[in-house]
Formats: C-alpha cells, sequence, structure tokens
C-alpha cells in the first residue's frame, strides 16, 4: 500500500546491545523459557539470551531506517532508557547519549532522542540531562519507573524543572516489562501527582493503550496534559487481537491524547514495521472510517505538537 | 532449495511450526510462500522455538545466523537458508 499520511513513531528504540543490558535479555528469556518448557521444546536459557542479544545489532540505525522508509515512518522518536543504575551495562549514560547523537548525526531530519536519567543519580543525573539537551538537541526526558521509583517521585521533579523551561515532554513507561525489574511502579495512576504539580509538562503514558487502558484512558480524558501511546499494540493480551483492541480505544473521544508508536524492535519478530503501519492504515484497519485529519493527529500531528518548537 | 529433497525439507518445516503454534493453529495450508508475521503472526518467541527445533532437526547451528535468519520472511526462504547453511563445506 502507499502511505498517504505522514507518520511519526513516537515510541522506538535503537535496536542496539550495547544500550540494553544483558540483565534486561535474561528476563525476557526466562518468560520465553517458561513457555517454550510449557511446549515441549527444550530449553536453554543462555543461549536464549545470546540469540536475542544477536539480533540487536543495528547499533547505528541504518537497519532501522530500511524499515522505517518501507513503512513509511518519516520521523522516529527514539527513546533511551537510562538503565545503568539497576543493571551492569556495557555503556555508561554519557556513551548512551553520544551514540544515540551519533544515529541522529548519521541519519539527519529522521530521529528525535529522548534520554532516560535515572533519579537516584541525583544532581549529577540533572546536569548530565542538562547537557545532553544542550550539546545533543535531545528534545525530551524518557522515565522508567519499573527501576524502582514512582514517575511522581520529588527526585525527578529536578529533571521535570528542566523540562517544564525548555517545554520538553516526558515519556514514562507503564505496565509490564522484563522480570528482571519491579511492575510495582507501572501503573498511569501515579503520573497524577506530577503532571498536576507540572501542568506545563505534556506526559505520555508509554503503552498506555496496551497494558492498563482503563487507566490510562481516564488520566488522558482528565488531566489535560496528559497522553498515551498505542506502542507494542501488536502484542495486546485482547480477545480478536490488536485490530478490535484498537478500535474500541480510538472510539473513546480521547483521539487528539493517542500517539502512535512501535517499540520497535521489542515486537520485530512478530509484526515488521511495515506491517504495523499498513494493519492500521489499510481497508481491514482500525483507523479505516475515521476522519483523516484525527489519522493525522495520531500517526503524526499530537506526537509533533508536544516537540519542542524547534523539531 | 538446492538439495534434491524440497518436498522433505519443506514437510519438516511445516511440521516444527505446526508445533510452535500450536496455541493458535493456522487454519490455512501452510506453503513457501506462506509469510511468518503477515500470515501466521508468529512472536518473537515462537520463533525462537522455531530456531531452537529447526536445529535439532536439520542438524545445524543458527545461534550465529539470527541477523539473517530474521529477515527470511516466508517460509520457503527458510528453508532454503537453512539447506544452504547445511550444505556448505566445514
Amino acid at each position: 500500500m502507499t502511505f498517504t499520511t505522514r507518520i511519526i513513531d513516537g515510541h522506538c528504540h535503537l535496536a542496539s546491545s550495547k544500550c540494553i543490558p544483558r540483565d534486561f535479555f535474561a528476563g525476557v528469556a526466562r518468560n520465553m523459557g517458561v513457555k517454550m518448557a510449557a511446549q515441549g521444546v527444550p530449553v536453554d536459557h543462555d543461549k536464549i539470551v545470546r540469540m536475542m542479544i544477536a539480533q540487536y545489532a543495528d547499533h547505528d540505525a541504518d537497519g532501522l531506517i530500511t524499515k522505517m522508509d518501507a513503512a513509511g515512518i518519516e520521523k522516529t522518536v527514539l527513546l533511551a532508557p537510562d538503565f545503568t543504575y539497576v543493571f551492569e551495562s556495557e555503556y555508561s549514560l554519557d556513551d548512551l547519549a553520544r551514540q544515540h547523537a551519533a544515529v541522529r548525526e548519521r541519519h539527519p531530519g529522521r530521529f528525535h532522542v529522548f534520554m532516560g536519567v535515572d533519579p537516584r543519580w541525583s544532581t549529577a543525573g540533572y546536569d548530565f540531562f542538562e547537557k545532553a539537551i544542550r550539546d545533543y538537541g535531545f528534545e525530551g526526558l524518557k522515565v522508567y519507573p519499573p527501576c524502582g521509583f514512582s514517575p511522581s517521585d520529588e527526585r525527578l521533579f529536578p529533571l521535570y524543572e528542566i523540562c517544564a523551561a525548555r517545554g520538553l515532554p516526558v515519556l514514562l513507561h507503564t505496565g509490564p516489562t522484563t522480570p528482571t525489574l519491579s511492575f510495582e511502579q507501572a501503573n498511569p495512576y501515579l503520573i497524577d501527582a506530577a503532571a498536576k504539580k507540572f501542568p506545563t509538562v505534556n506526559f505520555i503514558l508509554a503503552h498506555g493503550g496496551v497494558n492498563f487502558v482503563a487507566e490510562a484512558k481516564l488520566m488522558c480524558n482528565y488531566r489535560p496534559n496528559v497522553y498515551l501511546d498505542i506502542s507494542g499494540f501488536p502484542a495486546v493480551m485482547s480477545p480478536g487481537g490488536w485490530k478490535p483492541h484498537l478500535a474500541d480505544l480510538f472510539s473513546q473521544n480521547i483521539n487528539h491524547k493517542i500517539i502512535f508508536g512501535t517499540d520497535w524492535p521489542v515486537f520485530s519478530m512478530k509484526e515488521d514495521l511495515r506491517a504495523m503501519t499498513a494493519g492500521l492504515l489499510d481497508e481491514s484497519g482500525p483507523m479505516s472510517k475515521m476522519p483523516q485529519p484525527v489519522i493525522a493527529a495520531i500517526m503524526a500531528g499530537t506526537m509533533q505538537s508536544l516537540l519542542p518548537a524547534a523539531a | 532449495m538446492t538439495d534434491g529433497n524440497d518436498t522433505t525439507d519443506m514437510s519438516r518445516m511445516i511440521a516444527l511450526i505446526r508445533q510452535v503454534t500450536s496455541y493458535a493453529p493456522y487454519p490455512g495450508e501452510i506453503l513457501a510462500s506462506t509469510r511468518y508475521v503477515e500470515d501466521l503472526a508468529m512472536e518473537s518467541m515462537n520463533q525462537v522455538m522455531l530456531v531452537t527445533l529447526v536445529e535439532q532437526e536439520f542438524g545445524v547451528d543458527l545461534e550465529s545466523q539470527m541477523q539473517s535468519l530474521v529477515e527470511q520472511k516466508t517460509v520457503g526462504d527458510t528453508v532454503a537458508f537453512v539447506v544452504a547453511l547445511k550444505n556448505r563445506p566445514q
């Protein structure tokens, strides 16, 4: 199909094993191993981890660009969560920022970057974030509460103040993740205190259209500065699969708060990027009967409006 | 396909695919042109399982081939890839 709608992927990651610690993969592999054993398939946990890591070798995003082009995606928001506080990591926080900056320079005009900082780095973390924004022009903050803090933890407030001063959005993970992290802090309601305290900062509930959907919808409907993205939608646990699930979400009168995202490469083997955009926009997809301006807003316009003016 | 046992290799592969998708069996006939994502809606876990089973069934080591392997879009592509790997001089 030909894509006539402008598309910004509002939630994506660099498929680089240098940026994602081994312990993250190890947790995912444990879940895989349990399911494999249940189907009578022999399990070699370390081998599963190695096979997963082997697929994360697109360090410069050349492969991602090819897939974006095939999927009609003009620009992508790369999220760089900070796992360095909780996991042994090949890349330091500085390395992580430098790598994402290098990718953006290698592919001009194709990527925005939301940088992660664990609030427990305290002043050093705040200084790092400010420097990354200044030196690299990153356009948002990525918060990963499953690392062990609430998104309304006061230690995040200095980072939110930077975002308020510079007009940057904050994207926070919600819902389950690798089982080597905690799910306790993954509920969308936990952003409420921060969203109330920082009314000029826009907060995006990552996966809010997929996990804890009821809570995410309410937050979007009643907090003016809270949005959700649909990243990870191919893996939604819903009867009938993701198409009827999203059709239902799109009928709730909060489409002005919904942002398209893929979560590539997390679901890379289930739905390729092209399969995701085509599946959303083709005649059998959940957007087929929606007005074009609404589709344009979900697929690009709303995300663009949340980015700083110069982006 | 390269070794003259196309049908046999394809049948073995299809049997493995049926095994790893047994939780939600594909209702149609699996052909060489059947696609993993668009037709079979396979998840990453299914594909890891499939790789494990293919290694056993075909006696090949696929761990170092993951980057190439995930780019194989159809069942036929994968069979050809695996058979070529198996026939490659050591």
